[in-house]
């Protein structure tokens, strides 16, 4: 692969959905009540067995029927009505996080919900060292990070 | 997503070992080989996977280069969870 190819492929994950309501009840609606509107039986730590996930201070913490818990994410920045950044790591080591930005646009109707997700490339990168061989190593980083992705409801 | 689906998963963990073909795989999962073959496409298209001829047979492996594989698995990740969030907040919000 090329380098341009590289930095491209590599170029921030961008999302974006747009809720009705303003800025202001669209961040306390994502940050206050993420146990009632994330998809936690298919991404999340404990499947069946989860009580929910909420912010504690600075952490996003989701906990278990049996006393488990599970840290998410750390808070970077918290700007209600306007922004939100997360260290995100669901699922592995603090060290293995990258950055998560939700921000919070006042549109006609409602508000833009831009979502970026930087450095999301290290994940191969990290596994790739640990694993030693790249193919091997992402694999392993989307069963690991995955706990939090496309498992069946 | 590509890999949401259970034996979509199994073929791609079919592959973890090293190249194999269509028939092997379907060895390896219990279902058809034309389904195996679908789920191959699958995971072609989303650049999980890529096939080599190898005589005359078609040989398929994990493809090495796992950028485009995770961020196609982020994109997916995360407009199910915007998606969800926009649910909720149509329903619960007020402006």
């Amino acid at each position: 692969m090329t380098e341009t190819a590289h930095r491209e492929t590599a170029a921030p994950v961008v999302r974006t959905v747009h809720v009705k309501c303003a800025p202001g009840s669209a961040f306390a609606l994502f940050t206050g009540r993420i146990t009632d509107w994330w998809p936690l039986q298919r991404f999340g730590l404990f499947e069946g067995e989860t009580l929910g996930v909420w912010f504690e201070g600075e952490r996003l913490v989701e906990r278990s029927r049996s006393g488990e818990e599970g840290v998410w994410a750390e808070v970077l920045e918290w700007s209600p009505g306007s922004k939100l950044v997360l260290s995100w790591h669901p699922g592995t080591p603090a060290a293995d996080a990258t950055v998560v930005e939700v921000e919070f646009l006042a549109d006609d109707d409602g508000t833009r919900v831009v979502l970026t997700h930087h450095g999301w490339e290290k994940l191969g990168e990290l596994a790739a060292e640990a694993r030693g061989s790249y193919a091997q190593g992402w694999l392993s980083v989307l069963e690991g990070y995955g706990v939090l992705v496309g498992r069946e409801a | 997503m590509a890999l949401a689906e259970p034996t979509r998963r199994q073929v791609l963990e079919g592959l973890r070992a090293g190249p194999r073909s269509v028939g092997e795989l379907t060895d390896a999962v219990p279902v058809s080989q034309s389904a195996v073959s679908q789920h191959l496409r699958v995971l072609r298209e989303a650049g999980l996977v890529k096939e080599r001829r190898e005589g005359t047979r078609r040989v398929y492996r994990v493809d090495p280069d796992g950028l485009s594989a995770l961020r196609f698995y982020l994109d997916q990740f995360w407009d199910d969870a915007l998606e969800a969030f926009r649910r909720f907040a149509d329903e619960e919000g007020t402006t």
